[in-house]
């Protein structure tokens, strides 16, 4: 009985500290965008469109570049920058569509989609998977932050 | 006529359908079927003698009934045509009894200059409180079933001219205290963009807000509008205004409606006052408090509380919006389940104090005068409420 209170604890900690790491995400915006770095908080402002319509500096609409349907990017995101559920991310936005006629977020297959989007796009921000930055798609969008 | 309006929409759709692609359109759809078991019990409080000349104490009859309905379905419908300019269309459908109605709620441009400085032109919602800008037809967004009495439209006999036509000049976001501002410069009560206006006043709307914490409005709102006479007053109940005057409604507004946050509430305080030129003032004052608990993300108990003093006071209406002075008191008890964001059921019990202070009745034939006529109408209703967009 001693034994087994020993090995269940110790199974615990081995198996947690074995446990996949989450998925790291990778926040994109066009290599046009004057912008460098971006904290989580103001990724969530300017993603949800919150105080700023507009990129400051090169004068763009700010374009929040989503996934289509529910994946581990999308929940990762969705938790850690902008502390809301998918549900509420999707209401947020009907509400602002309703309210003020404002385009809701594009929404994109996958993380190739959106690259290509954020780099086609000057206003665009978006979020991938890290490993997804390929050293192509590095040269064509520029990554203002990483969320682990 | 009715093959007249399908076509019409089939048109509006095909060519939404064939613009989505050129101009970033986006489309939905809003409906909200219904259930209601309603039950009603009248009593009449009446010191004296009736009209018909019997003696009459109180009286009471009892009502129910149990109604099906479809609810409003509405076409939505943003296009983002440039990077600063927008348009927005709403359109809504329903059939009550036999009739199909088919109403263009809004149809507005918006451009956008910079944050703190935008207008919109065409019919939109009046910038009046925090309720009506945020919620109105789109069911599924809305906490409630129905909006507060306080706040109904005139059409249903509130105060509010929910929407108007004409130009609106706004911002938002100013400063660390997210300030913003709303003018409305619109044709103002009982006008739709009819040529029946006989001077050239223009109703006048203004709203400030600031949202110092994530989630917090606090929002102070005036109606400003001229009272024609000649014309019936908003809710039908005089066909012929005897005076001008002027009117004035005012909102202050309080919302907390964070949606990372657990606790949401909403409170809105509105005075109504008529001036006529030769016929003195009439007040009327009414105020609501919502209040909801996340207590899962699903789920969410609400309590809806609204109050209603059409008049000053029990003996004095209010010539312009309720010439016979009315209480309504209403408390609604209701619980949402937000199944994702396109499918929300709500579930609601409502109890409606309605009384209707009716004072110096003069009784035929004896010239005497009773000091009071109440007709007071309970109402108890059950409603289901699936409310969806796609």
């Amino acid at each position: 009985m001693k034994k087994l209170l020993f090995i269940i604890p110790l199974l615990a900690v081995v198996l947690a500290a074995f446990r996949p790491a989450g998925t790291e995400i990778a926040v994109i915006i066009n290599k046009e965008n004057v912008v460098d770095k971006l904290t989580e908080g103001e990724v969530k402002l300017y993603w949800l469109r919150k105080i700023k319509k507009r990129w400051p500096d090169i004068n763009k609409n700010i374009k929040p570049a989503d996934r289509k349907s529910k994946c581990e990017e999308q929940d990762s995101f969705y938790e850690k920058v902008l502390g809301m559920s998918s549900s509420d991310v999707e209401t947020y936005f009907t509400q602002k569509q309703y309210e003020n006629a404002e385009k809701p977020q594009d929404k994109f297959a996958s993380d190739s989609a959106i690259i290509d989007f954020v780099a086609q796009e000057v206003g665009a921000i978006g979020f991938v998977n890290v490993s997804s930055l390929s050293a192509d798609a590095k040269s064509k969008v520029k990554v203002v932050l990483i969320v682990k | 006529m009715k093959k007249r309006i399908l076509f019409l929409t089939l048109v509006v759709l095909v060519a939404g359908r064939i613009n989505i692609f050129a101009q970033d359109t986006k489309i939905r759809f809003f409906g909200q079927p219904e259930i209601t078991n309603y039950q009603t019990t009248e009593k009449n409080r009446f010191n004296g003698v009736s009209g018909l000349g019997e003696y009459i104490t109180s009286d009471s009859t009892q009502k129910s009934k149990t109604n099906f309905n479809t609810g409003n379905f509405v076409l939505f419908v943003t296009s983002q045509l440039s990077e600063r300019l927008s348009v927005l269309g709403e359109a809504n459908f329903n059939n009550k009894k036999n009739t199909y109605n088919f109403e263009i709620q809004r149809l507005m441009v918006r451009y956008y200059f910079q944050d703190y400085f935008s207008v919109r032109v065409g019919k939109m919602f009046t910038p009046i409180g925090y309720w009506n800008n945020q919620y109105t037809m789109g069911l599924v967004l809305q906490p409630t079933i129905q909006r507060p009495f306080a706040i109904r439209p005139i059409s249903e006999g509130g105060p509010l001219q929910y929407r108007d036509i004409g130009v609106q000049f706004e911002g938002d976001n100013i400063g660390k205290a997210r300030l913003s501002y709303k003018i409305l410069l619109g044709n103002g009560i009982g006008y739709y963009g009819s040529s029946d206006k006989s001077d050239n006043h223009v109703a006048t709307t203004v709203q400030l807000g600031a949202e110092p914490v994530e989630g917090l409005k606090v929002m102070a709102s005036g109606m400003f509008d001229r009272i024609e006479q000649g014309k019936p007053n908003p809710n039908g109940s005089i066909s012929s205004l005897p005076d001008n005057g002027d009117l004035q409604l005012l909102v202050g507004s309080v919302a907390y409606m964070n949606p990372e946050k657990k606790i949401e509430a909403i409170a809105e305080i509105l005075s109504q006052t008529s001036k006529f030129d030769n016929l003195g003032d009439y007040r009327s004052f009414s105020y609501y408090m919502y209040g909801g608990f996340k207590v899962t993300d699903k789920l969410t108990p609400y309590v809806l509380y609204n109050y209603t003093q059409a008049g000053r006071s029990t003996t004095e209406g209010d010539l312009y919006f309720a010439p016979i002075p009315v209480q309504v008191n209403q408390v609604t008890l209701g619980v949402r389940y937000k199944l994702n964001s396109n499918f929300v059921c709500k579930l609601e019990y409502e109890t409606e104090n309605n009384k209707t202070f009716y004072q110096d009745i003069v009784v035929p034939g004896l010239g005497k005068r009773d000091d009071g006529f109440v007709n007071s109408v309970k109402n108890t209703r059950v409603r289901m409420q699936f409310a969806f967009v796609f």
